[in-house]
């Protein structure tokens, strides 16, 4: 191999074309800031008061940060581990004082939620998810009545048995915050 | 590569000084959309992969920041750290990160009209991990191969035949072929 140039002119361009996008998820930013302040490799400043009123108006969507793998971006099959595995999705319902949390704080709380995942991954899982605006679309006279508790996330994953997604469920760090969850398997169709 | 060195410095400068969230988030925006796509690229399309390798690669530069030489660009040095992150995690996925043995491939034709983004984008995600690792660095984000032999251990001589290699089973994904 001469390692010359040998790429055609179509070739280069859609080579160089894909320096545009994809680009970090929103809420990527302020999890990595929340890493290194966790950590002590960063002091925060004062963006803490205008993060917060942002998240209070308009919910950031900090759930996504990696929690939702694949499908949108970039579809890929599931761990061979999980393939013809029973799935079942995990509703997360908000605990009380959630929607009091400061950005900062709710970054922390996602990252964990993501290590979570990430850790199940790495297990073999192939668990995916995302966080939920606070309000929902209006539907008129089609809106559902707004349950006792807010939905605020879900996660879908496959598990060889009921017993086994009950595992994964209960270990879920938002029970340890107060959060409930419903677990329901998915009826494949 | 340029990435306006001058302004890097400054702000790593400001960062170093007294731990400044605003001179990192600085920094982050400069860099973080080349770190984001390009481990997303190289993990065949893993968002939560990317996800975690750039937080990972944020991490450790933050850690290293202070020992950093300014001997490459900081956007080398950050892929650098990436690539390194990115090994360790398909080696504890385990999966193996390197090439396949030359003889495996049979050479393949340029490609000599348009292809669509997605085309490409899938071509690539199948191709083996050291193969997008090359095509990445060198064909889409432009280092030379000096600089990939730097990032990726190996000498000049062999990021030029893993070029070759990897443009060659690209080509044979996008023309249909198994490769």
């Amino acid at each position: 191999m001469s390692g010359h140039d040998d790429r055609t002119p179509e070739e280069t361009r859609m080579l160089n074309a894909l320096t545009a996008g994809p680009e970090p998820p929103p809420g990527l930013e302020d999890a990595v800031v929340a890493r290194l302040a966790a950590g002590g490799l960063l002091a925060r400043g004062q963006r803490t008061a205008r993060l917060r009123a942002l998240a209070a108006a308009a919910g950031l969507a900090l759930f996504a940060l990696g929690i939702a793998v694949g499908a949108r971006r970039a579809p890929a099959p599931g761990p061979p581990a999980v393939a013809g595995m029973p799935r079942y999705v995990l509703l997360l319902y908000d605990a009380p004082d959630e929607r009091e949390l400061t950005a900062p704080e709710m970054a922390v709380r996602v990252a964990e939620y993501r290590d979570w995942a990430i850790g199940l991954r790495r297990a073999g899982s192939d668990i995916s998810g995302e966080k939920l605006a606070p309000q929902p679309l209006d539907l008129g006279a089609a809106n559902a009545p707004a349950g006792p508790l807010p939905l605020g996330g879900y996660f879908v994953f496959s598990a060889k048995d009921p017993a086994a997604a009950a595992e994964v469920a209960r270990s879920c760090p938002h029970l340890r915050h107060g959060g409930r969850a419903a677990l329901r398997p998915i009826e494949e169709t | 590569m340029s990435d306006h060195g001058d302004d890097d410095r400054d702000l790593v400068a400001r960062f170093l000084e007294g731990r400044d969230e605003v001179a990192f988030r600085a920094l982050y925006r400069r860099h973080a959309a080349f770190l984001y796509r390009f481990l997303l690229r190289l993990s065949g399309g893993d968002a939560s992969a990317a996800d975690e390798g750039v937080q990972e690669t944020w991490v450790r530069a933050a850690r290293g920041l202070s020992s950093f030489e300014w001997r490459s660009s900081l956007k080398t040095w950050l892929a650098g750290i990436a690539i390194r992150w990115w090994r360790e995690f398909e080696r504890t996925a385990g999966r193996e990160a390197e090439l396949p043995e030359e003889s495996e491939l049979p050479p393949a034709p340029p490609i000599r009209r348009e292809i669509e983004r997605l085309d490409l984008e899938r071509a690539l995600a199948s191709l083996a991990p050291g193969y997008r690792r090359a095509i990445l660095l060198h064909d889409v984000e432009g280092y030379t191969h000096e600089e990939v032999a730097e990032l990726t251990g190996v000498d000049v001589g062999t990021s030029k035949s893993q070029l070759s290699r990897a443009r060659s089973a690209l080509r044979a994904r996008l023309s249909g072929r198994k490769s």
